[in-house]
C-alpha cells in the first residue's frame, strides 16, 4: 500500500524512471527484463523498487527478451498482471513470442523505449522500431512527456484489460529524449490509482488454471473443415478488440482527467487549428519542439497549427478526418522511414486518412530525428516555411530529411 | 485414457471470438490420410507385439490370436512391416 506513497508527490525524475513509478502504481504481479539501451534505467529503477520492497511483484531477470514475453505470456494465462520494457534489438528478438500475445488476447503491457534500428549500427532514440512492428496486433500509444508516459502506462492496464479490448499495449517513449530526459513529474497517490485501475483481470477467457482445464492456443486455420472460418473468427475478433480500444481510450483518459486532473489527447491532438489553413503533424516527444515552433509562425502571423497523433495503433482515423478537415495543407513529421513508400509511415498513413476526407491536400514528409538526432524548432520552422510553400503548391518531390546537413 | 478431475471449461462463457482454446477432446484420426494399408496375416503372426512397439501412430491393437490394426488412425507408414520379424504384415495399396 505504501510503497510509493513514501516519495514526494512531485519528483523530478527521468521518462524511465516516471514510467517505473507509473508501473510500481499499476501493482504488477510479474516483471521480466532484459537490459537494453535505452531502455536499461527503467528496468533498473523497476528492481531497485522491487529489491527495496517498494513494489511487490516477482522479477525475473532472463536470459533475453524471447524469454521475457515467453515467461510473461506464462504468468499472464495463470492470471498475473505483468510487465516489460524492450526497443530496438530487444524488441526483434522478441518478436516471435511478441506477435502471438495479441491473438492470444493477452492484455500485457510493455513500454517500449524507442530506438533507431541497425544498421547503421546506432544506440540512440527514433520511432523505426516501433513503427516496424505497427502491424504486429499491439495497440501503440506515444508520449509527449515524462508526466504522460506515467500517466499513460497506468492508463494502458485498464485499456488493455477492458473486456471489450483485451488486447497488448505498448506505451511508446521516445529513447534517449523521454526516457533520459529529466522533468518535473506528480506522482499520484496509491490510493487514488487502486480507485481507478481495478484488480488484474487477465485470464478470465484463456488460462493455464488446473481449475478450468483448456488447451490454450490450439491450432486453427488451414483449407479444411471449419478451419477456414475459425480462423477468421478470431482474426475478425482482433480487429474488433483494436476498433473498441478508440473508444474505450477515450473513455479511460476521460476518467484520468477526472480523478487526477491531467487532460490529455488520447487519439490525436488539435493544436491551434481554429484559422488554420495548414498544420504540422507530429507524434511523440518531438511535439514539444514542435508546439514552440508553430506559437512562434502564429505571432509572426502564419496560419499554422499542430495535429498530434497519440494512438497510432488503432489509427484513430474519425478523430484524424476530424482534424484533417481543419485545413488545407499538411506536413507530417516521422521519426521513421517507411522505406516502402520512400517516406515517413505516419505520413503514408495520413495519406490513406485524406483518402477518406474526399477531398486531396497537397503534403508534405518530413523525416527527422533518426538514431538521436534532434529536431529542434527551427527544425520545425523549415518544416512549417514549405509546408506554406506546398499550401501554394511548391510539394517537394520526395521526403525532407531535416538533419541531412547536422 | 484418464478423466479430468474438474470439469472442462465453459467455452460458451465468453465471446467466441478471442482466444482460441480447446474445451472439447477431438482425438485426431488420420485413416483418411493412409495411401496403403497395413495387413495382418494371421497365420503368421505370433504375437511378439514389435508391431506395437514401434507403430508411431500408437494404432496396434489386441486380438486373441494376432495383433490387428486400427484402421481410423493408421496412416500406412509401413514402419510395421518394415519391422515385422516374421513378414506377417504386408502394405497393400488402397483403392483410388
Amino acid at each position: 500500500m505504501s510503497e510509493v506513497l513514501t516519495r514526494p508527490r512531485v519528483v523530478v525524475c527521468e521518462g524511465n524512471e516516471a514510467a517505473a513509478i507509473g508501473v510500481a502504481l499499476a501493482r504488477p504481479d510479474v516483471v521480466a527484463v532484459y537490459p537494453i539501451t535505452p531502455q536499461s534505467s527503467l528496468v533498473e529503477h523497476l528492481s531497485q523498487m522491487i529489491a527495496d520492497g517498494r513494489l511487490k511483484a516477482d522479477l525475473m531477470n532472463l536470459e533475453g527478451e524471447h524469454s521475457v514475453m515467453s515467461a510473461l505470456q506464462g504468468a499472464a494465462l495463470a492470471g498475473a498482471r505483468t510487465f516489460t520494457a524492450t526497443c530496438g534489438p530487444g524488441l526483434a528478438f522478441m518478436f516471435e513470442p511478441y506477435i502471438r500475445a495479441p491473438g492470444m488476447r493477452l492484455p500485457m503491457v510493455c513500454a517500449l523505449v524507442t530506438r533507431d534500428v541497425m544498421s547503421p549500427q546506432t544506440v540512440w532514440g527514433g520511432q523505426q522500431d516501433a513503427m516496424i512492428v505497427r502491424d504486429a496486433g499491439w495497440i501503440q500509444m506515444y508520449c509527449e512527456t515524462g508526466q504522460e508516459v506515467l500517466d499513460t502506462v497506468i492508463m494502458a492496464y485498464k485499456i488493455a484489460e477492458h473486456r471489450d479490448v483485451v488486447l497488448p499495449v505498448n506505451v511508446c517513449c521516445d529513447g534517449n529524449y523521454l526516457g533520459y530526459g529529466v522533468t518535473r513529474v506528480e506522482v499520484p497517490e496509491q490510493a487514488e490509482v487502486d480507485a481507478f485501475l481495478p484488480p488484474p483481470d487477465v485470464n478470465w477467457h484463456v488460462a493455464l488454471d488446473p481449475a478450468r482445464p483448456m488447451s490454450v492456443d490450439p491450432l486453427t486455420g488451414g483449407a479444411g473443415g471449419a478451419g477456414p472460418r475459425t480462423f477468421v473468427r478470431y482474426r475478425k475478433g482482433q480487429c474488433r478488440g483494436m476498433q473498441e480500444a478508440l473508444r474505450v481510450t477515450e473513455a479511460v483518459h476521460e476518467e484520468w482527467f477526472e480523478r487526477f486532473g491531467r487532460r490529455y489527447a488520447p487519439l490525436v491532438e488539435e493544436y491551434r487549428l481554429a484559422g488554420a489553413s495548414y498544420a504540422l503533424v507530429t507524434i511523440g516527444s518531438m511535439t514539444g519542439a514542435a508546439k514552440d515552433a508553430v506559437d512562434a509562425a502564429r505571432d509572426r502571423g502564419e496560419p499554422v497549427g499542430l495535429i498530434k497523433v497519440k494512438m497510432f495503433r488503432p489509427f484513430p482515423l474519425q478523430a484524424m478526418l476530424r482534424a484533417l478537415g481543419q485545413v488545407r495543407t499538411i506536413g507530417v513529421v516521422d521519426r521513421a522511414v517507411a522505406y516502402g513508400w520512400n517516406c515517413g509511415p505516419m505520413f503514408q498513413e495520413t495519406l490513406g486518412a485524406l483518402c477518406r476526407l474526399g477531398r486531396p491536400m497537397p503534403a508534405v514528409s518530413f523525416i527527422g530525428g533518426l538514431s538521436g538526432a534532434d529536431i529542434t524548432q527551427d527544425h520545425f520552422a523549415r518544416a512549417i516555411a514549405l509546408t506554406a510553400r506546398a499550401l501554394s503548391g511548391d510539394v517537394p518531390d520526395g521526403p525532407v530529411w531535416l538533419n541531412e546537413n547536422d | 485414457m484418464q478423466r479430468q478431475s474438474h470439469e472442462m471449461f465453459d467455452a460458451a462463457s465468453i465471446p467466441d471470438d478471442l482466444s482460441a482454446i480447446g474445451t472439447v477432446l477431438s482425438p485426431m484420426l488420420p485413416g483418411d490420410w493412409r495411401n496403403a494399408r497395413p495387413v495382418v496375416d494371421r497365420e503368421k503372426c505370433v504375437k511378439c507385439a514389435v508391431c506395437w512397439v514401434y507403430c508411431p501412430a500408437q494404432c496396434i491393437v489386441e486380438k486373441p490370436r494376432w495383433f490387428d490394426i486400427d484402421l481410423s488412425v493408421c496412416k500406412g507408414c509401413g514402419v510395421c512391416a518394415a519391422e515385422c520379424p516374421h513378414r506377417a504384415i504386408a502394405m497393400v495399396e488402397e483403392a483410388a
